[in-house]
């Protein structure tokens, strides 16, 4: 069956915007997945006022971060970066416009990757440690680390589902490795010299967690971050106490504009051939 | 034949000249047992005021140029000679010939004594890497910088840090805000730049354009991975009337860092540019992280 001829040239009209829109998306899409990192900041020194944070990069001047007034605890969303290197400075939160950004730490933003960039220790020793977060777990597991930030018990374990211990006399500032669990609702347990608390946590299959043990105001606190939570794709977890805000979105699909403006072009093609067969009218 | 036993004649005065002040080494006995020749004597005297030459410069060198955090292992007349440099006490690791190894210490003054003492598991083993190098031949002095985890060890941070000293330079030279001429833009891409100051790039170029004017050597005698260019002279990138106020800007900033990027010398050069310099050994691993 041939189809009439203005129908033809309104389906090619129609095709080839889409074919156009369509190219840059997939290429777009491409570009981030093979260049983004992901990167997120966290405070975690108790008796360390709040700081601003900067990431400089090393080649473009326009991928530049900076998180103002970072409290104990607070943990930021991931925040997409070019692959690159940084370096990363801080100051503290509302000191003098003209004082300087202490360069603390480099890092290497690779892509795909996620890290924590993570100020731990007490405020004498403050340190910015790099940690690179796990986005993907082995099959129908749940991946679950510690990062140890109370000062007040120097030294913590932690179990979960009753005695099976995650990890043992973890030190200030230290970070466990990740360790593998099977699916499941845990009550998770961390044990202080002289405190203690429980938490229940949901690990999923293919969720990534970063336990942290805070020093609340009336005691310990875990606060249960989550890395990544399933598709081992963009990670968007921000902390549950953290100031966040910032975490990207994903950018809605393009296919019902596509759709309309398809949809739109037929229709005024099909009118403009219909108007073109009528007869003009005399003057 | 001659210059055989000149060299020899040499040698032998370069090494009781290293072995320390009132030493009572076989070599130092043995000189003064048997007197050479006039002839010998004065050749020995040329000798072992060009040995104390040496050795001076390289006191000099490890005074100025190594972190006043390093701790420095040397044999005692070269430890003397620190001392009198300026080098505090305290930072001396002094190695007697009874010193099984250089371990404790950060960087090692490799006199022709300490060679001697330690032969080749020096080089094999505790220090593989010259950091700077005075003199020559049988009376040469090598900085070396230790190798606490093993020289494979060291090798292999070494590599890994030339890695991505070439990384982060190449990506410099992509920074809209740093200019650079031709030597410069050759060494970053080459990976000879220490990453003290790769890092105080980036974060100067982060609030004003830079001019990365040239690189300095202070590293004498040595071509060497381990040995970068510490040090620079930078100006802003933009020429006009508030180049001093940007000149002393950038030096407020680099004066406010903290180890390990506080740099050992920054001052201005002039109304518009900056020398900065750091001190020896270059870090390995900024970069790597994490």
């Amino acid at each position: 069956m041939k189809l009439p001829r203005f129908i033809r040239r309104a389906i090619a009209l129609a095709v080839v915007p889409l074919l156009l829109f369509c190219v840059p998306a997939v290429a777009s899409a491409s570009v981030a997945g093979t260049s983004t990192g992901w990167v997120r900041l966290a405070h975690l020194s108790p008796n360390t006022p709040a700081v601003d944070v900067y990431l400089y990069s090393f080649g473009d001047t326009s991928a530049q971060l900076v998180l103002h007034h970072v409290g104990y605890g607070a943990v930021s969303p991931y925040e997409p970066l070019a692959a690159g290197e940084y370096t990363v400075a801080m100051r503290a939160a509302g000191a003098p416009a003209a004082s300087t950004p202490v360069l603390s730490a480099s890092l290497t933003v690779a892509p795909g990757h996620a890290y924590t960039v993570a100020g731990t220790g007490p405020e004498s020793g403050l340190r910015l440690q790099v940690l690179d977060d796990q986005l993907t777990t082995p099959p129908g597991k749940a991946l679950v680390r510690v990062i140890q930030a109370s000062l007040r018990q120097h030294v913590v374990t932690v179990t979960y589902s009753g005695d099976a211990v995650l990890v043992s006399h973890l030190a200030f500032g230290s970070v466990s490795p990740y360790h593998a669990e099977s699916a499941m609702t845990a009550t998770v347990s961390v044990t202080g010299g002289s405190e203690h608390v429980t938490a229940s946590v949901a690990l999923g299959a293919g969720t990534v967690h970063t336990l942290v043990v805070l020093d609340g105001a009336k005691g310990l606190v875990v606060d249960n971050l989550l890395d990544a939570a399933g598709s081992g794709a963009v990670p968007v977890g921000g902390a549950s106490t953290g100031f966040g805000g910032t975490a990207p979105h994903a950018p809605p699909s393009p296919l019902p504009w596509l759709l309309a403006i398809g949809a739109g072009a037929l229709l005024a093609i099909a009118g403009g051939a219909r108007l073109r067969g009528l007869p003009r009218p005399r003057s | 034949m001659l210059a055989g036993v000149l060299a020899v004649a040499v040698a032998a005065a370069a090494a009781g000249a290293f072995i320390g002040r009132g030493a009572t080494s076989p070599a130092a006995m043995s000189r003064q047992a048997d007197p050479a020749s006039p002839a010998a004597a004065s050749i020995n005297a040329a000798s072992i005021r060009g040995a104390t030459a040496v050795r001076d410069q390289a006191a000099v060198w490890v005074a100025r140029q190594v972190a006043p955090s390093a701790i420095v292992a040397c044999d005692p007349a070269m430890c003397a000679a620190l001392q009198a440099g300026g080098v505090p006490a305290g930072r001396l690791l002094m190695l007697g010939t009874a010193a099984a190894d250089p371990l404790g210490s950060d960087v090692v003054v490799a006199t022709p004594a300490l060679r001697t003492q330690f032969g080749a598991r020096l080089e094999t083993v505790y220090a593989p890497a010259v950091i700077a190098s005075f003199g020559s031949g049988t009376a040469r002095i090598d900085i070396r910088a230790m190798a606490p985890d093993g020289a494979a060890a060291y090798e292999a941070a070494l590599a890994a840090d030339r890695g991505a000293r070439i990384s982060a330079g190449r990506q410099l030279l992509r920074n809209r805000h740093i200019q650079a001429g031709s030597g410069v833009q050759a060494a970053l891409r080459a990976g000879e730049v220490d990453a003290r100051l790769l890092a105080m790039f980036a974060a100067l170029a982060a609030d004003q354009p830079l001019r990365i004017l040239a690189l300095a050597d202070p590293s004498p005698g040595v071509v060497s991975l381990a040995a970068p260019y510490r040090g620079a002279e930078i100006a802003p990138g933009r020429a006009g009337t508030k180049t001093a106020a940007r000149a002393r800007a950038m030096l407020s900033f680099l004066r406010g860092q903290r180890l390990p990027y506080l740099p050992a010398q920054a001052a201005l050069a002039g109304q518009s540019a900056l020398n900065i310099e750091y001190s020896a050994p270059s870090p390995l691993g900024l970069l790597n992280g994490p």
